[in-house]
């Protein structure tokens, strides 16, 4: 995290020095991290598998239809307070 | 889609494919070693299936380009980096999107291929990243952010649905420990976002 007032100069310090790095010393070294930083691929394809399959069902059409009424996809109340509010489309406990 | 010869033109900038017309996204090769990309879908920057198809096409220059050292992504809207993915009320373009090099859906596959890409990718962020958008951020190497300006959080749980881009694996490496010592909740399934100046300090 960084002071807002200070983002765009610290990313900018960062992104020139790294451009002048040597590309060889850099990408050799980014595999080696990716190695032991990165999950295995096979970690990635169930999960997006049970993302299509819930979105299928009637139900998540249903709140989808009904988030989008309240402001879903535009610039709302709803998009800058969704954490709160996604609860409005569930049913009562 | 990704360019066979990846030499560079007479600018010096890389090749002729990064100054193509992109649609959901401005591309600014600044040297032989910079790009910032930033992102510009209004209204917030939501994620569709042709944002999909521009990135993969992106991360096919950055994977190919050799002079390429570091990509910064941020954004042209200051409260939404990226909102979150929307389907346009056609699921079935997103769920058709072509399989990627890696043989993943294209979502997973750039995201796999920009995360093992030979150069640094650097999430810039101001705004809010949900869903799709913060698998994206958890993608890139290194992640700087607002303090007073992130909100990052995986909503879909919430609303229905399982994280489809990978943040259950991308998120547990590192996030655990400072989860831990400042909230009991796990960072799917809380009610409340990722607050600014906890996990977010450890990307």
């Amino acid at each position: 995290m960084i002071t807002d007032d200070r983002l765009d100069d610290e990313v900018e310090a960062i992104a020139l020095r790294l451009a002048r790095f040597d590309r060889a010393a850099l990408a050799r070294t980014k595999s080696y991290v990716d190695q032991v930083t990165l999950p295995a691929d096979s970690e990635f394809p169930p999960a997006l598998a049970d993302y299509f399959e819930l979105s299928g069902r009637p139900v998540q059409q249903a709140r989808f239809a009904r988030l989008e009424a309240l402001g879903l996809n535009v610039d709302s109340d709803l998009e800058r307070s969704l954490g709160p509010r996604v609860l409005e489309v569930l049913p009562d406990a | 889609m990704i360019p066979s010869n990846s030499s560079c033109s007479t600018n010096g900038h890389g090749s002729e494919s990064w100054s193509q017309s992109w649609t959901h996204m401005r591309v600014d090769r600044r040297s032989r070693g910079y790009c910032r990309v930033t992102f510009e879908h209004p209204p917030i920057n939501t994620i569709t299936a042709t944002t999909v198809a521009e990135l993969a096409e992106l991360v096919g220059l950055i994977e190919e380009d050799p002079d390429l050292n570091v990509v910064v992504f941020d954004s042209a809207n200051p409260d939404f980096y990226l909102a979150h993915y929307d389907t346009e009320h056609d699921p079935s373009r997103t769920a058709g999107l072509p399989h990627g090099p890696t043989g993943m859906h294209a979502w997973l596959d750039l995201l796999v291929r920009l995360s093992r890409a030979p150069v640094v990718s650097i999430a810039a962020i101001r705004g809010c990243a949900r869903g799709a958008g913060s698998e994206f951020v958890l993608a890139c190497d290194l992640r700087f952010a607002s303090r007073e300006n992130t909100l990052l959080a995986q909503f879909e749980v919430a609303t229905g649905l399982v994280p489809g881009g990978g943040p259950m694996a991308r998120l547990s490496g590192w996030l655990v420990a400072p989860v831990r010592l400042r909230s009991s909740s796990s960072p799917t399934t809380s009610t409340d976002h990722a607050p600014s100046g906890t996990g977010m300090s450890t990307g």
